[in-house]
């Protein structure tokens, strides 16, 4: 029966508060090569120090070569070999001393230890440098050592976290060339790093890490054809043109295309016969690229593409987005739900005394256009009157930080600054001053949305009008084919159709929980 | 199959030897700290010996006679922080981790750089005498009695370095090591009788002055190479208290080091 070399199950470890390892699962074959493949704070390192013996995990279980790390180490340490990020060499040592130190300690017998010094020195090409302390060493010699120093002792496991960080291509070549030898010899190699080359050349198995846990464990080549093997990214003259692009484009892979600013992304497994169509159709649209990139999937690509959940939901959005972008239906996304209902409880927090918080919603990281020109800009810079001190100010930092372009003809204004503007004003108004919310409304554009709002509305129902205002503008009424005007002709009363007057009631009425969730979901009701 | 013999007891002492050995050429290799821990002392031995000597009144008249076998005090514990700082930048650089992972005595570090510190030490302390008969220090009893202040100057300061050990772990990075070490440091070195009388002191702090362990340690140093001061304690009596106090602070400290060693790797 042949048993794991390595075997982890359940693997957890917490700092305090914080959970490095949520349950780590996988096992490597003797004779193989393992990558953990993840970013910085993904966990790969803590791995690695539970099973180099060097802390205890929290809860699960971590087996070298059918050694427990916790109950028998000292079996274990006579196994492993450790190189990289967590285990370091004396830089005042010359070469040959540090790795005869570690001969010794590596319980080597007397008389082996020169000898397998100078073995290594030479395999690694150290020779010249084996007399000179470590600190005299490039980078690569450094790593190169590194690596020479954990296998001194001959052990059958190898750790090597990550060992090319931060090296130049040519280092790092060579160094995988080394450690596919030693799997030439039958050692077994886990191998950490950040980089999908890297586990790709030489991992037999990759386990992705993210977060403390594994979500991917597979063939190189399997991971790969989950992504599509190459992606093409296009520079567009603006968003606007790149959703265009996407939604023309979606058409052409199979994987939906992601957008982000003025960028198009799409992986595809036949990148030529891709290229050329995505050309001719941009070309054919009267659109062109004014950039592009073709590139071998790099770990953001796996990550959006393992972590499939989150970039499901994405597309979604993207997809409502570009519909209203070409003044279609609304329809009730995931994302106008999402925004709805955490409107919805941030009122309802409100209600009930809780300190309310900028809810976390996708939509308000969305932009919408506020202003037609620099004469509206100049009298929205003016504080409003009747407001109070600090909300005034807010107000004023928000829109001062607005990337307005003169000339441009239009102003952005980032909901989630909205909405923590609205956030301010409502504290400002339920602490001291009795609450007329008419200038903000005024002031962000929203004065004809809500027009029945009187003096004596109350600070609850405020915010939750601008907090309602702010998931309107995110789900129905930005438009980043047309600027929206401040003073709106077409104004979102008109948009919102007959329900509008009835949401006004409703909001005189004080029902300020039913209202933002609603103004959110309104669009559904539209012909 | 394994190249490597499962580790045995007598390891250890192989496994501390090899430490010991890489601490020693780390010291070599950096001899710009040997310098400065030795040109402090001077600097001291300068200052107090020509600078402030003459307004400094001692029982027993000679102020230089007085003054270096405090100075071999107060150069061992200033030096103490060496084993700190070396702790802590073997901790911060990883070094520490790759002997965790390695099959050998968890012992053997620690022992390691103690026993390397009491070599760089032993040293240390050889040059500074040679500087105190350069500026007119004398032994005044038996060179055997002389030799025997050396040998409790040494092993206060093997005990030190159990104590700052300690902290170097503790701390985490030299830098801090270093920072953290010397406010502790300085009121024991300074209100102490290594340099001035503890009678001239005030008295709430004769108190202290005279009991802590570098004011008993650096005492008994000087009883042993000029005699019994007129007014002051037998020699015996400052060596037994010394002997006391470097026992006392060894078994608190040995333990809570290397408990610290377990838990911080």
């Amino acid at each position: 029966m042949t048993k794991p070399a390595i075997l982890v199950e359940g693997l957890k470890k917490s700092y305090g508060n914080l959970e490095a390892l949520k349950g780590v699962d996988f096992e490597v074959p003797e004779g193989t090569i393992f990558g953990l493949l993840g970013p910085n704070g993904a966990g790969k390192t803590t791995v690695v120090r539970i099973l180099s013996t060097i802390i205890k995990p929290t809860a699960g279980r971590a087996m070298v070569l059918g050694y427990d790390v916790e109950k028998h180490p000292a079996e274990v340490r006579l196994r492993i070999g450790l190189a990289g990020q967590s285990a370091a060499v004396d830089p005042n040592l010359t070469g040959r001393e540090n790795l005869k130190l570690i001969g010794t300690l590596a319980q080597l017998s007397r008389s082996a230890i020169a000898p397998r010094a100078d073995e290594l020195l030479e395999r690694f090409q150290l020779v010249e440098a084996a007399n000179r302390p470590i600190r005299t060493y490039s980078g690569g010699m450094r790593r190169r050592l590194d690596v020479a120093a954990a296998l001194v002792g001959k052990p059958p496991v190898i750790f090597l976290d990550e060992p090319t960080t931060g090296l130049d291509i040519q280092s790092r070549t060579e160094l995988w060339r080394v450690i596919e030898e030693l799997v030439a010899e039958g050692s077994t190699v886990l191998l950490t790093t950040q980089y999908l080359e890297e586990a790709d050349v030489l991992a037999d198995r990759i386990a992705v890490v993210h977060g403390g846990v594994v979500v991917a464990n597979d063939t190189a080549s399997a991971l790969k054809a989950r992504l599509g093997s190459t992606v093409i990214e296009l520079t567009l003259k603006n968003d606007v043109e790149a959703k265009r692009a996407q939604a023309l484009l979606s058409r052409l892979v199979s994987d939906h295309p992601e957008h982000e600013g003025d960028k198009v992304r799409l992986s595809t497994a036949q990148a030529p016969k891709v290229l050329t169509q995505v050309l001719r159709s941009l070309d054919a649209n009267g659109m062109s690229a004014l950039g592009i990139t073709v590139r071998d999937p790099s770990l953001d690509d796996v990550f959006l593409a393992l972590t499939g959940k989150h970039a499901e939901e994405k597309k979604d959005e993207n997809e409502a987005e570009g519909k209203l972008a070409r003044g279609r239906k609304a329809k009730r996304t995931p994302a106008i739900e999402e925004a709805a209902k955490a409107v919805d409880g941030w009122i309802g927090g409100i209600e009930q005394g809780v300190e309310p918080e900028v809810p976390e919603v996708a939509a308000f990281d969305e932009r919408w256009h506020a202003v037609e020109d620099e004469e509206e800009w100049e009298t929205l810079t003016e504080p409003p009157d009747g407001l109070g001190e600090s909300a005034a100010g807010r107000l004023q930092d928000v829109l001062a930080q607005l990337p307005y372009k003169a000339g441009s003809g239009r102003l952005e204004v980032h909901l989630k600054e909205v909405a923590e503007a609205a956030l301010t004003y409502y504290r400002d108004a339920s602490s001291n001053q009795p609450l007329d919310v008419r200038p903000v409304a005024g002031y962000l554009g929203l004065e004809q949305r809500f027009g029945r709002i009187s003096g004596d509305t109350s600070a609850d129902q405020a915010a939750s009008l601008l907090m309602g205002a702010a998931v309107a503008k995110a789900v129905g009424l930005g438009s980043p084919n047309g600027p929206q005007t401040a003073k709106p002709q077409s104004s979102p009363r008109a948009q919102f159709g007959s329900s509008s007057t009835e949401l006004d009631k409703q909001y005189e009425c004080g029902q300020s929980r039913t209202d933002a969730g609603g103004a959110a979901g309104q669009g559904r009701k539209r012909p | 199959m394994l190249a490597a013999r499962p580790a045995k007891a007598g390891s250890a002492l192989r496994d501390m030897l090899a430490v010991t050995g890489r601490n020693l050429t780390s010291i070599r290799r950096v001899p710009q700290l040997l310098v400065f821990t030795l040109i402090q002392p001077v600097i001291f031995v300068v200052l107090f010996r020509y600078v402030m000597g003459g307004a400094i009144e001692v029982p027993g008249g000679s102020y230089v006679n007085y003054l270096i076998p405090g100075i071999f005090i107060q150069t061992v514990t200033f030096g103490a922080l060496q084993t700190a700082i070396g702790m802590a930048a073997d901790l911060k650089s990883g070094l520490l981790e790759r002997f965790r992972s390695l099959p050998m005595s968890r012992a053997a570090v620690l022992a390691g750089r103690t026993t390397a510190d009491l070599v760089r030490n032993i040293v240390v302390v050889a040059l500074i005498a040679g500087v105190g008969f350069l500026v007119g220090f004398r032994v005044q009893t038996s060179a055997w009695e002389f030799i025997g202040g050396l040998a409790i100057c040494i092993l206060f300061s093997y005990v030190l370095s159990w104590v700052f050990a300690t902290v170097g772990l503790l701390v985490g990075d030299p830098e801090s090591a270093q920072a953290a070490a010397f406010p502790v440091m300085a009121p024991f070195v300074f209100a102490s009788s290594a340099f001035v009388a503890v009678e001239s002191m005030p008295d709430w702090l004769q108190g202290f002055a005279r009991n802590q362990p570098v004011s008993v340690a650096a005492s008994a140093v000087r009883a042993l190479s000029i005699g019994q001061l007129p007014g002051g304690e037998s020699t015996s009596s400052y060596v037994i208290r010394a002997l006391l106090w470097c026992a006392g602070i060894l078994v608190v400290m040995m333990p809570l080091a290397i408990a610290r060693y377990r838990k911080t790797v």
